[in-house]
């Protein structure tokens, strides 16, 4: 039976032999791997670009108190760009679940339709989310515009949710009897800190201290840009959008403002894709 | 052979039902082009979308395409050629439209007189030739409503291998980028040899590949029947069956069951789980929802049972996830979650849910003095409920269940079960218009009018394309209560001044159209004839009125079409009479009966007098059939009055009294709206005639 790091370990190997950089996680808070400069900004550089790492995605709102078998704030994902996707991106994504031991001929492959989005990001793609069974297990995404930008070589991006795979494979009921490693359960790393971040995230954070905090990054993203600096820009945009992510957790935000502030997120990310593009192409 | 079949299909990667549709279409449609811009006879067989891939098969396409003859008529001759012979800019600009040279023309008379004909033979052709040539740019060239890109190319989704066959050969050709062949592929691309395009469905089924589109659907119906076995039902929407079966080459149907603990939670709560997220089918039997729900699968069979474990493993997660929002709601009664509403901004950072639903509390309050006292209580308290369940967690999960849950709510915590029952549902009934009482009306109504108020006066308007914030369903909402209600006769103006009383003037007035424009769209839906409502829209202003009296008159003018096209007629002339005369500054004279000269508007008096009377009681008592029929009578005299009177007489007091005549029938027609916008008949000549 594999465990968890075997996926890991496996799903690595299968794409670095495919020419991907096997890339590590960037350490600020995210609610997707997209957000990893490896993908979002990569992007915008000219050629051909591979790349393949697992990135942990905090969602407060999916915080259940580590009291829910299937959900948690933070799970895992595999992330994959292959840019521009070739013609057999589909075929190499099913080998790698054979691979990885999810006989493709004997369980219900589905791919529904779902076209990804980032409001936030200014990004969207056409794509399905692979089920397997029933179970979601990846988004499938050939993204056409990504920072307000249309791309020129369409990438395939490949997200693998790991839990979900592990529970699949392992056949375990809760997400927290999954065997990380032979001898470690992903409950004992895990359980508690879903339940501390669920007291946070629902019943604890400072609404207000908080919304001043975004004001703050706000501010911060102003600068940086006027200084030409979108790398940190695109960290305080990051860290802008994990606090939103916590404050609408909170209940502290209805529809229309929160379309007001992705707007806002996205206008910054626009601006931080054009800038980051025109200074790789003049270097 | 002269003849064969031409077959040609796209494997995509996966598309959704629509698109399918869409595409088939489309396809069949550019092959078409294609055959009849190159003059390739052939005949449409049939078209196949599967989610991975789109097929057309044509029969007897002939192999030859016939020499063609073409002759496109130029300039006339005289302005063809200068002094000396040669091409004038006329005749220059004619051929290059056709891009043809001097050589390809010859002057012939005409019974106009000489012209310059443009002459063309194509020799004969063939048409593999010519559709291995075409058909590329003609798939490439198809244009869709929503398509993507990849590599150089753009389609629905992207292409991935290209089969065109005329008769059992495969054309040599590239299309996006992919070399045709006359293999097919399967799920993971394995190859399947189609033999001829005659055999292609029948290729495609034995790798377990329906095709064709009802074949499929047929095939999942039958298995449908087959899991369901008296009493067990199922009652999924036709969207739900054909996203599920549309989305598969080779639908299975098969049966899971879930613990029965789950049951315990609101069934409605536990079907929007299964179809939501899960696309699977709740099951009933005569006691209501059974642990057992229907799933579609995409061809595998000989693992079922493991597969059946996997989609109940997902099932249970949903179903426990909502169980746990659930049990998390219920720690709270309903009304405590009442100041949670502060803490929801509305309509950006200044204002928020708490502050709406405080004036939702008043306006119901006072809605509910007007049109039903003895309830204010009951109203207040409703409204109050109304938007608790907002902030509910399962409502968070599932914004459709916004209503309902607040009803499970409300019941679950209530000591006395009969009364709770039908506050609950009075609750529920404000938010989604399922059933109306007062409470539920006039809840419903504040809500309504409150979300319209505020985006009108941010200037927030919804355009005839756009609607982002559902304010038209939110009129919409507003309209059916004000029409539908029993016993409420709701008063629009009363309604517009109560609750748009701290907007501007400008902005209420703006309310007050929008609200009668959604109120007309409405009575058009209901089958009301638009130059019908268009008649009733003097009447608007109280709903309920409006829509009776609107279906009694398109109910009698449907029996009496000729009597009220005269009418409606009569009555434009009427309103032109009036209007002349009042550009002349002439006034009606009040009628008297001593100054009636001629029969025919004696008769017209006569007939007024004796109906204003008798339509005023039947249109108090809203008995506006019995109105309608009484006013018909007029017809006869209204005509011969017309026929025989002049009004506009030399002698102004005979004028005038007729003026006042005819402004006393105005008024009486007016008690109907405006008649003289309802149409006449089109044929109204022809009618008039053959009648008399």
């Amino acid at each position: 039976m594999k465990t968890l790091q075997d996926i890991i370990k496996t799903l690595s190997d299968y794409w670095g032999d495919k020419g991907c950089v096997v890339a590590q996680p960037y350490d600020v808070e995210k609610g997707a791997g997209t957000f990893n400069p490896m993908t979002f900004l990569k992007l915008f550089d000219k050629g051909p670009w591979r790349t393949a790492y697992v990135e942990p995605a905090r969602r407060p709102q999916d915080g259940r108190y580590g009291d829910n078998p299937f959900r948690l704030y933070k799970h895992l994902q595999f992330q994959v760009i292959l840019k521009p996707a070739p013609a057999d991106s589909r075929l190499l994504y099913l080998k790698s679940l054979s691979r990885i031991g999810i006989d493709v001929k004997k369980h219900d492959i589905r791919f529904l339709e779902d076209n990804w989005e980032s409001p936030s990001l200014g990004a969207w793609g056409r794509g399905w989310e692979v089920r397997c069974d029933g179970l979601e297990i990846t988004q499938f995404t050939y993204f056409q515009q990504a920072g307000g930008i249309e791309l020129e070589d369409v990438p395939v991006e490949l997200t693998y949710g790991l839990e979900r795979i592990a529970m699949f494979l392992q056949k375990k009921k809760s997400v927290y009897d999954i065997d990380w490693s032979e001898t470690v359960k992903y409950g004992t790393l895990r359980k508690e800190e879903e339940r501390q971040f669920s007291v946070y995230y629902f019943e604890k954070a400072s609404v207000e201290g908080l919304r001043k905090v975004c004001d703050f990054y706000l501010g911060e993203l102003e600068m940086l840009l006027e200084n030409k600096l979108p790398l940190p820009a695109y960290d305080c945009l990051l860290n802008f959008s994990h606090i939103f992510n916590v404050i609408d957790a909170r209940g502290g935000i209805d529809h229309t403002t929160r379309a007001d502030m992705i707007k806002q997120m996205r206008g910054y990310a626009n601006r931080i894709a054009l800038m980051y593009k025109e200074m790789r192409e003049q270097s | 052979m002269k003849s064969a079949d031409f077959l040609v299909e796209l494997w995509v990667e996966d598309m959704p039902v629509a698109v399918q549709l869409e595409a088939e279409f489309k396809l069949k449609e550019a092959v078409e082009n294609l055959f009849e811009r190159e003059k390739i006879s052939g005949k449409f067989k049939k078209a196949f979308s599967t989610p991975r891939r789109l097929a057309v098969l044509f029969e007897n396409v002939s192999r030859d395409i016939e020499e063609q003859k073409t002759a496109i008529k130029g300039p006339p001759d005289k302005i063809s050629f200068d002094s000396e012979g040669k091409p004038s800019k006329v005749l220059e600009g004619f051929l290059s439209k056709y891009s043809a040279d001097c050589a390809d023309i010859r002057v012939r008379e005409t019974d106009k007189g000489n012209y310059v004909f443009l002459e063309k033979t194509v020799p004969p052709r063939s048409s593999e030739q010519v559709i291995r040539e075409n058909i590329a740019l003609a798939l490439e060239g198809i244009k869709f409503s929503k398509t993507m890109r990849w590599g150089a190319h753009s389609f629905p989704r992207p292409v991935r291998n290209i089969l065109v066959m005329f008769g059992k050969k495969a054309l040599k050709l590239d299309c996006f980028g992919i070399p045709g062949s006359k293999t097919s592929r399967a799920f993971m691309g394995e190859n399947i040899k189609i033999e001829s395009p005659a055999l292609y469905e029948k290729n495609l089924k034995s790798s377990r590949i329906l095709a064709d589109r009802k074949t499929r659907r047929d095939f999942f119906e039958e298995q449908l029947k087959d899991a369901l076995k008296a009493p067990l039902y199922s009652n999924p929407s036709a969207e739900l069956t054909e996203e599920t079966a549309g989305i598969c080459e080779y639908p299975r149907v098969l049966t899971g069951s879930f613990d029965e603990k789950f049951l315990e939670l609101p069934h409605e709560f536990l079907k929007v789980t299964l179809e939501f997220h899960q696309k699977c089918f709740a099951v009933y039997d005569k006691k209501g929802m059974v642990n057992q729900f229907i799933f579609v699968v995409d061809g595998v069979s000989d693992n079922a049972r493991e597969v059946r474990d996997n989609y109940e493993r997902c099932v249970t997660a949903r179903f426990e996830d909502t169980k746990f929002f659930w049990e998390n709601d219920r720690k709270k009664k309903l009304v405590e979650y009442y100041d949670d509403l502060k803490h929801v901004n509305y309509m950006g950072k200044f204002s928020t849910l708490y502050e709406k639903a405080e004036r939702i509390i008043r306006d119901s309050g006072e809605l509910a003095k007007i049109y039903c006292p003895n309830e204010t209580g009951e109203v207040r308290k409703t409204a109050k409920l109304l938007y608790c369940d907002i902030v509910t967690q399962t409502v968070g999960e599932f914004p459709g269940l916004h209503g309902m849950a607040g009803q499970y709510l409300l019941w679950g915590e209530a000591e006395d079960p009969v009364r709770a029952r039908e506050e609950s549902s009075s609750l529920r009934d404000a938010v989604t218009l399922e059933g109306l009482n007062n409470v539920s009306a006039v809840c419903g109504l504040a809500e309504r009018l409150n979300t319209l108020k505020s985006f009108f006066f941010a200037g927030m308007i919804p355009s005839t394309s756009k609607d982002p914030y559902g304010l038209r369903r939110a009129a919409d909402g507003a309209v059916r209560i004000l029409a539908e209600t029993e016993g409420v006769d709701f008063k629009l103006p009363e309604i517009c001044a109560l609750v748009f009383d701290d907007v501007p003037e400008r902005i209420k007035e703006e309310l007050y159209v929008f609200l009668k424009e959604r109120f007309k769209l409405y009575l058009i839906k209901e089958g009301i004839p638009a130059d019908v409502a268009n008649m009733t829209e003097t009447k608007f202003d109280i709903p309920k009125e409006a829509r009776s009296l609107s279906r009694a008159i398109s109910e009698a003018r449907g029996k009496q079409e000729e009597a009220f096209s005269r009418i409606a007629e009569a009555a434009k002339r009427i309103r032109n009479i009036l209007k002349q005369a009042e550009k002349l500054k002439i006034e009606p004279a009040a009628v008297n009966k001593e100054l009636l000269a001629e029969a025919e508007e004696k008769k017209l008096f006569d007939i007024a007098s004796s109906l204003r009377s008798e339509i005023e009681s039947y249109m108090n008592e809203k008995k506006y059939k019995q109105a309608l029929m009484s006013l018909v009578t007029v017809k006869e005299p209204l005509d011969l009055f017309f026929e025989k009177i002049l009004v506009m007489d030399r002698d102004e007091s005979l004028r005038d009294n007729r003026l006042g005549l005819l402004r006393d029938i105005d008024r009486l027609l007016s008690s109907f709206g405006r008649f003289d916008t309802l149409n006449a008949l089109a044929s109204d000549g022809g009618a008039e005639r053959m009648l008399e």
